[in-house]
């Protein structure tokens, strides 16, 4: 099964009581994520780059409740930094590639014919390299860093949203309230910003919770190849690339723990994606 | 159950676990540091072995001697080709391919070759391939990373059938020693000029006169030699029919295949993980000794390194005691010399003593390096430390590195870059720009602290960061032209403490070489030595 078709897990077919505490975990889980982002400086113990070389791996402890890594940093306050990471790089991308997406998605909709055909075309394109790849391309050519592989990860998830764009639009554009608005005179550009548009962004919004998923994991995957976020930097791939020399010593809480908060994070936000597609009809149900 | 939730709760589940599982190490952080004694032999074997398998941390970047400049080259090599003299395991040298040498005056060195010694192919080893082989390391064309030790050679000439005379410009107590290790491999004249461009590749391969023979090299999985039964030392046959190399650059892959029986033995274990392998009973660690200091070498004079305060300044800020906890596991020594104890093996004692002793210590303190960074008005200056995913005392000792920068005021940027790149630091100064640290685990190939010393000369191919201090070049060079070893040494005591003064590379520690033997074999001697010596035809079954 491939990722995004596991995303589309039939959550409807659940009781509707297990979806409800499913639900309410993942978004509690992801507002206290994100308010650990905004709040790092204020709630982490310990500054995320403190080394401490006589305290290594040290295990969970009063001081230290997720232990420390191979130098001494204390994992949690590491943990609480690196969500600001793990939570912007996505959020970049989900935001770049939504509002592409929906421009071309929507003028390919709306105008058809050789314009459709061409951006179609386009989408099939990029849709033929993985995101990963073009990430580490951008990286090879701009350098290592968030930038880079944010700007290419937001083309690559372009498609997804254009072709999805489209294929509403496509439907939108021939019901009868659009032709009410082209016979009352108002101009195409207005119909389709204003009044197609409004009727595609519950559904793109559900897609769009989903990759955000993607492509945490695909950040993480990044700077766990060191291609990424650089160390020192807290970063959640960056410390399961880091807590990797420590399992040889019997000590993978350094890795497991980043490990765990990415599949956390992205099966909560699979859970509201699953939620808002149900509620606002998911088009490949 | 929702699919998502079951998910949720079994990671939650497995961290539970995990965090049971792991014992709070309360007491592992201020453990005492583990105790460790050197080994010099290993048990006899009790007979031979079908097939030895070996984990090698990286693939060799070649074979051919003039370029064999790492730890993963050498190792294989050192079972393949032979050089003209023998490291002894402790470090001493001894008759090889040259069955005699003399130094008849200050200048010339006159090697017997052996009779009745043939390459892997049959042939017969002549004084031509001595000459061939050695002159390589001159020809600008084939750029030898070795040229260092043939830098005050004047010629190389066939004296007699099997008699090779070699005249230096001035004396060089170095270059006779050096002939234990790659700069004195010998290979047949006849396969150099066949091979070409790809002599020592995977593709070319090699043809010496070792106790194995290359059988086949698969790049990025393994290299297999097989038994050279025409070694010419019959009491060094090898006692396996055939020694597998498995290139492993994953340190857990490593150490599980070696927990696991699945590769019989391998050297340079990762520190963190000794523990864990002694724990498993499937083997023993042992520990012999060594010639390397890890340190970090300073390559941009142009930075704020460049200045020599700078440096004492980062020195003060690295805790070096944490530092050998955190990426040796405690396997290791502090230490203020760029040599360790063990290459002063012909100095008296009165001149070991004196070139340990009243080194500067450059005690942690964060406070006083601040000040003297405040002084040197480099607050906020910048330094780019390359490193690489080599390992857990590669990317604690950068990261280490870096805090320590930082918490002084400098500014610093850790570039990781690939075991590749980072081997290429070592050769290509192309590779280093932009770069103003690297680390290096740097051991000597012979027991002479003078190797060290002369890297560290003005122009010298090794001294990546241009460094240069005449008083340095005067007094290395004084001891390297001396002829008499333990007058020799006794000059080179000057150079010991200029680097601890100037610190052109930093000091760090030293650790011993550790060697895994799994229960089923035994024989290998756990000295630096394995660079060079042929230590797997000791191996056999226990």
């Amino acid at each position: 099964m491939s990722i995004q078709a596991a995303s589309r897990l039939p959550l409807k077919h659940l009781s509707l009581k297990n979806r409800r505490w499913g639900l309410i975990f993942s978004t509690s889980f992801l507002a206290l994520i994100l308010l650990a982002a905004v709040l790092a400086p204020l709630i982490a113990p310990y500054p995320p780059a403190t080394v401490d070389l006589l305290r290594v791996n040290s295990g969970p402890t009063a001081q230290h409740w997720l232990g420390t890594d191979a130098l001494g940093r204390d994992i949690f306050s590491r943990m609480i930094h690196g969500s600001r990471t793990a939570l912007a790089g996505p959020a970049f991308v989900v935001l770049l590639s939504t509002i592409l997406g929906l421009l071309c998605g929507l003028w390919a909709g709306w105008s058809g014919g050789r314009i459709d055909a061409v951006i179609s075309r386009a989408f099939d394109i990029v849709l033929a390299f993985p995101a990963l790849l073009l990430a580490i391309l951008a990286v090879a050519l701009f350098g290592k860093g968030l930038i880079a592989p944010v700007l290419a990860m937001s083309i690559a998830y372009t498609p997804y949203i254009g072709r999805l764009t489209r294929q509403l639009v496509a439907t939108e554009k021939n019901r009868q309230y659009v032709s009410a608005y082209a016979v009352q005179g108002f101009s195409a550009p207005w119909i389709a910003t204003r009044a197609v548009m409004p009727n595609v962004l519950g559904v793109v919004g559900s897609q769009t919770t989903q990759n955000f998923g993607y492509v945490l994991v695909e950040l993480a995957a990044l700077s766990f190849l060191g291609l990424g976020i650089q160390a020192p930097q807290a970063d959640w791939g960056n410390m399961i690339n880091e807590g990797q020399s420590a399992l040889v010593s019997g000590n993978f809480l350094p890795a497991l723990i980043p490990s765990v908060a990415v599949v956390l994070v992205v099966v909560a936000v699979n859970t509201v994606g699953g939620w808002l597609s149900d509620k606002l009809g998911d088009p490949f149900a | 159950m929702n699919k998502p939730l079951k998910l949720a709760l079994a990671a939650g589940a497995v961290l539970a676990l995990a965090s049971c599982a792991v014992t709070p190490s309360e007491d592992s952080a201020s453990a005492a540091k583990p105790s460790f004694d050197l080994t010099v032999n290993t048990a006899a074997p009790s007979g031979e072995l079908d097939k030895l398998s070996w984990s090698l941390y990286a693939e060799p970047s070649s074979l051919d001697y003039a370029y064999a400049f790492d730890f993963s080259d050498n190792q294989v090599l050192a079972n393949v080709c032979e050089s003209l003299l023998r490291l002894n395991a402790d470090m001493s040298v001894g008759p090889g391919l040259a069955s005699k040498f003399e130094n008849p005056n200050p200048t010339t060195w006159v090697y017997t070759i052996r009779e009745g010694v043939t390459f892997h192919d049959g042939s017969t080893l002549s004084a031509d391939d001595v000459v061939f082989s050695m002159n390589r390391h001159l020809d600008p064309a084939v750029g030898s990373f070795w040229y260092s030790a043939y830098a005050n050679v004047n010629d190389i000439k066939k004296t007699g059938t099997h008699e090779v005379t070699v005249t230096t410009k001035v004396p060089d107590a170095l270059f006779n020693e050096s002939l234990s290790g790659a700069p004195g491999v010998i290979e047949s004249a006849a396969t150099l000029q066949a091979a070409g461009g790809d002599y020592g590749n995977s593709t070319g391969g090699v043809n010496c006169t070792g106790p194995f023979e290359l059988k086949s090299w698969q790049s990025g999985e393994k290299i297999n030699l097989t038994r050279f039964d025409g070694y010419w030392d019959k009491k060094l046959l090898a006692k396996a029919q055939e020694v597998e190399f498995v290139i492993q650059s994953d340190p857990v892959a490593r150490v599980n295949a070696l927990k696991s029986g699945e590769i019989d033995g391998g050297w340079m274990l990762p520190s963190n993980a000794i523990g864990e392998l002694k724990a498993s009973g499937a083997g023993d660690v042992f520990f012999g000794l060594n010639s390397a200091v890890n340190s970090l070498v300073v390559s941009n004079p142009e930075g704020p390194l460049g200045n020599a305060e700078v440096r004492k300044a980062l020195l003060m800020a690295i805790d070096r005691n944490g530092l050998v906890q955190a990426a040796e596991a405690g396997f290791a020594t502090r230490t203020n010399s760029l040599t360790t104890e063990s290459v002063w093996g012909s100095a008296d004692a009165a001149t070991k003593a004196s070139a340990f002793k009243d080194l500067i210590d450059y005690p942690y303190d964060i406070e006083a390096a601040a000040k003297i960074i405040e002084e040197q008005g480099v607050a906020g200056a910048e330094i780019t430390i390359t490193t690489a995913p080599m390992g857990n005392n590669f990317a604690v000792t950068a990261q280490a590195t870096a805090a320590a920068a930082e918490s002084i005021g400098l500014k610093a940027k850790i570039n990781t870059v690939t075991p590749n790149a980072y081997s290429a630091l070592f050769s290509d100064p192309a590779a280093r720009e932009g770069t103003d640290l690297f680390y290096t685990n740097w051991y000597l190939s012979a027991g002479n602290p003078l190797e060290m010393f002369s890297i560290l000369r003005t122009g010298d191919f090794s001294n990546y960061g241009s460094w240069s201090n005449t008083e340095f070049d005067k007094a290395t060079n004084a001891s390297l032209h001396t002829k008499d070893s333990v007058k020799s040494l006794s000059l080179a005591v000057e150079s010991q403490k200029i680097l601890n003064k100037e610190l052109p590379w930093l000091p760090l520690y030293e650790s011993p070489t550790n060697l895994w033997m799994n229960n089923k074999i035994t024989g290998a001697s756990p000295s630096v030595n394995y660079l060079y010596y042929p230590w797997a035809a000791h191996i056999g079954a226990k």
